[in-house]
C-alpha cells in the first residue's frame, strides 16, 4: 500500500502517512485524509512530506489502479493524482471516481508533466477541480489543497 | 510523291485517272494471255483468239477488282486516320490536361489540406464525369471506406451520399472492391445491369449509367480507389487506361508521402511531449526538495537534510544524462561525432555497468548476472563503450517484468568481442524489432509505455557500435525473451580512426 522506497527516511515517512493512517482513521483529530498518487517516488514523497506538514494525513499509491482502490476503500477528503501513471492514468482514475456514486464528490487535483494543452482540458472535462503543472511549488500545492478543503 | 499516294485517287484524278487503270489492266491481261496461251492448244487461230480474249477478260477483271480493293483499303486507312486523329488529338489533349490539372492540384495542396476532393473535382470536370468518389483503404479492417464525394452542381447526390455513408466494401465487392481485386482500371457501361454495383438505384435516378474505377497505389500497395459516374463513359481504350494508371501512381505517391510526413509529425509531437515529461519530472524533485530545504520555519534533522540533498543530486544527474543524450544524438545527426580511441577493457566496463544497474534490478526483484570469458582488450572509445553497455543493460533492467532475469555475457569470437544482453519475459514482435533503433521510437505495448525514457537509448547504442565498425542485432522469442547482441572488432581503427568513425555514422 505504501510507496516502494529506497531510503530509510522515506520509508518511515511514507509508512507514517500510509500504513499508520488506518490506526489514525478513528482518531485523525479532524486531520483531513489526502490520497497522493504518482509513479515517481521522489515526487510522491515530496508531496506527502509537504501535506503532512500542512496538517494532512496522507495515503500514497504508485499507480492508477492502486489509487482508485484506495479512493474507494478509504474515501479520502481529497485526491492528488499524477496524470501519467501505469495501469490507469490519472484522468482514467478521475473518470471512474466521477462515475462511482460512493466517491463521486471527492475533490481531485491533477498533476501533469505533459505539454499538451488538451490534456488540461481533458482533465477539467473529466471533472478535475484543480490542475497543476510540474514542476510545481510544494507550498503552492499545499495552499491549493487547503483551499479545496475549504 | 508520298502525298499523292496518300490521297484518295478518285478525288483529284478526273477521267484520265479513272480510265488509266482499265487500260493498264487490259494490257496486263493481254501479256498474261500470251504467256498462258503459248502452248499450241487449241490449234485453230480462232480458238486461240477466243481463248486469249477470255483469259484476257478474266485476268483483267481479277486484276481490276484486286486493284480496286487495294485502293479502297488505301483510301480507308488513309481517310480514317485523318478523321480519327482529330478525335484522338482532342482526347490526348483532354488526357494531358486532366493529368496536368491533377498535378497542379497536388502541387498546390497545403500541408494540412486534403487533396482528394480537389483531385476528384479536377478529374471529373476535365473528363466530363458527373460524380466522383474516393474510397480509402482501411488497412486494419481490410475494407474500403468512402471518404469523399464530389459532384456537379446539377446532380443531386443526397440519396447516393446517404446510401454510401457508413458503407464499406470488401475486396471484390461492389465497384470499389472489384477495382481493388483486379488491381487495374475498371469501366462499367451500365451500372443498372451490373451485378457489381450495389447502389444502382440512387445513381440511376440521377441519370448516371456508366462508372469507371481506378486503384490508387504506391508501389504495389493499394491506398484507395477512385470511382466516377456519368451518363456515359467512353470505353477503356489503351490511352484512357494509360492515363488512369499514370494518375493512380501520381496520386498514390502523393498520399504515401503525406502518410509518411504525418507519421513523422506525430513522432515529433510525441517526442516533444516525452522530452517535456522527462525534463519536468526531475525538475519537480529538484525545485521541490530545494524548497523544502530552504523553508525558514522548517525544522529539519541532519538526516532529513542529507536525504533531501541526495534526491536533488540524483535528479540533477538524471537531467544531465538526458541533456547529454539529446546533444549526442544531435551530434550524430550532424555527423560531428568522433571517437577518442584507447585500449578498452570491456570486462571492467561491463562489471561497472552491471554494478550500477544492480539496485534497480533488486528493487524489481530481477536476477542480474554477468558472465565473462577470456576477453582481450579492444581499441575503442571507453566513454562511449561504457555508455553503450550502460544503455543496453539499464534498458534490459527497465523493461524486464518482476521476477525475471537479465543476463550479460562477454566472449571472444575470432577477431571480435561479442556482448550479449538477454532479458527473459520480454517479447518484441518482428515489426517492432525493425524499428527499435529508430530515433524516438518507443515500444507500443502497455508495460513498455510505463517505462520512462524518450526513445533515444538504442539509437545511441547503435551509433556507438557503428562508429566502432561493429554490429548490433536484436533477437526475440516468446520462449527465451529478448537478446541484444553486439559484435565489436578488436582493432577497428588501425588506419584513420576518427574519420572512419564519422564515415560509418554518416552512412
Amino acid at each position: 500500500m505504501s510507496a516502494k522506497t529506497s531510503t530509510g527516511y522515506a520509508a518511515e515517512e511514507v509508512s507514517r502517512s500510509g500504513e499508520t493512517v488506518s490506526k489514525l482513521e478513528t482518531d485523525r483529530n479532524g486531520r483531513p485524509l489526502v490520497l497522493v498518487a504518482d509513479d515517481e517516488e521522489d515526487i510522491l514523497i515530496l508531496v506527502s512530506i509537504r501535506l503532512d506538514r500542512a496538517g494532512c494525513e496522507v495515503v500514497t499509491a504508485t499507480n492508477g489502479k492502486q489509487a482508485l482502490d484506495l479512493i474507494l476503500e478509504r474515501r479520502p477528503d481529497i485526491a492528488v493524482l499524477d496524470v501519467r501513471m501505469p495501469k490507469l492514468t490519472g484522468i482514467e482514475v478521475l473518470r471512474q471516481v466521477r462515475a462511482s456514486a460512493a466517491v463521486r464528490d471527492t475533490p481531485v487535483l491533477l498533476l501533469s508533466a505533459g505539454v499538451q494543452e488538451e490534456s488540461i482540458s481533458q482533465g477539467l472535462e473529466a471533472g478535475a477541480n484543480e490542475y497543476m503543472k510540474k514542476p510545481f511549488s510544494p507550498d503552492e500545492l499545499a495552499a491549493r489543497v487547503e483551499a479545496m478543503l475549504g | 510523291m508520298g502525298d499523292s499516294h496518300l490521297n484518295p485517287p478518285g478525288n483529284k484524278k478526273g477521267l484520265l485517272g479513272r480510265v488509266a487503270p482499265y487500260a493498264g489492266v487490259a494490257l496486263l491481261g493481254y501479256v498474261a494471255a500470251i504467256v498462258i496461251g503459248a502452248p499450241d492448244y487449241p490449234s485453230s487461230e480462232l480458238g486461240r483468239g477466243i481463248l486469249w480474249v477470255a483469259v484476257c477478260c478474266i485476268i483483267g477483271y481479277m486484276t481490276q477488282s484486286l486493284v480496286q480493293r487495294v485502293r479502297d483499303q488505301a483510301a480507308e486507312s488513309d481517310e480514317q486516320p485523318t478523321a480519327l486523329s482529330n478525335t484522338e488529338r482532342r482526347q490526348a489533349e483532354q488526357y494531358f490536361e486532366a493529368q496536368h490539372d491533377v498535378t497542379s492540384v497536388l502541387a498546390e495542396t497545403g500541408p494540412n489540406e486534403d487533396a482528394m476532393p480537389k483531385v476528384l473535382q479536377a478529374l471529373g470536370e476535365r473528363m466530363g464525369w458527373e460524380v466522383g468518389e474516393y474510397w480509402s483503404l482501411d488497412e486494419h479492417a481490410q475494407v474500403l471506406r468512402c471518404e469523399e464525394i464530389w459532384h456537379l452542381e446539377s446532380i443531386d447526390v443526397t440519396e447516393l451520399e446517404a446510401t454510401t455513408e457508413g458503407l464499406t466494401f470488401e475486396r471484390g465487392v461492389g465497384i470499389p472492391g472489384q477495382v481493388w481485386k483486379q488491381g487495374k482500371p475498371v469501366r462499367i457501361e451500365n451500372i443498372v445491369e451490373s451485378a457489381q454495383f450495389l447502389r444502382s438505384s440512387p445513381a440511376a435516378r440521377q441519370g448516371l449509367r456508366a462508372a469507371i474505377g481506378v486503384p490508387i497505389r504506391s508501389e504495389a500497395r493499394l491506398m484507395g480507389v477512385m470511382v466516377f459516374f456519368s451518363r456515359e463513359i467512353r470505353a477503356l481504350d489503351a490511352a484512357l487506361t494509360e492515363m488512369m494508371e499514370a494518375l493512380s501512381t501520381q496520386v498514390g505517391q502523393f498520399l504515401e508521402r503525406r502518410r509518411i510526413q504525418g507519421e513523422a509529425e506525430r513522432t515529433k509531437d510525441e517526442f516533444f511531449s516525452l522530452v517535456s515529461h522527462e525534463f519536468r519530472t526531475p525538475l519537480t524533485s529538484i525545485t521541490g526538495y530545494v524548497e523544502l530545504l530552504t523553508e525558514r520555519d522548517a525544522e529539519l534533522t541532519a538526516e532529513e537534510r542529507a536525504h533531501f540533498l541526495s534526491v536533488v543530486k540524483r535528479n540533477s544527474k538524471r537531467l544531465r544524462r538526458l541533456v547529454d543524450d539529446l546533444l549526442f544524438i544531435s551530434k550524430v545527426q550532424a555527423g560531428k561525432f568522433s571517437l577518442t580511441l584507447k585500449e578498452v577493457n570491456l570486462r571492467e566496463l561491463a562489471a561497472q555497468c552491471v554494478e550500477a544497474a544492480t539496485p534497480h534490478a533488486e528493487k524489481n526483484s530481477l536476477q542480474l548476472a554477468l558472465e565473462v570469458g577470456e576477453v582481450p582488450p579492444i581499441v575503442g572509445d571507453p566513454d562511449r563503450l561504457g555508455q553503450l553497455l550502460d544503455n543496453l543493460i539499464s534498458n534490459a533492467v527497465k523493461y524486464t517484468p518482476e521476477g525475471e532475469r537479465v543476463d550479460v555475457s562477454l566472449s571472444n569470437v575470432g577477431d571480435r568481442v561479442v556482448a550479449k544482453i538477454t532479458n527473459t519475459g520480454v517479447y518484441v514482435p518482428l515489426e517492432e524489432r525493425e524499428r527499435l533503433f529508430e530515433r524516438f521510437y518507443r515500444r507500443s505495448d502497455t508495460t513498455a509505455q510505463e517505462v520512462q525514457g524518450v526513445g533515444l537509448g538504442l539509437t545511441i547504442a547503435q551509433s556507438i557500435v557503428l562508429a566502432h565498425h561493429g554490429r548490433i542485432e536484436v533477437d526475440s522469442s516468446r520462449e527465451v525473451g529478448t537478446t541484444f547482441r553486439v559484435e565489436l572488432p578488436l582493432h577497428s581503427h588501425a588506419g584513420s580512426p576518427s574519420s572512419g568513425a564519422r564515415e560509418e555514422i554518416a552512412a
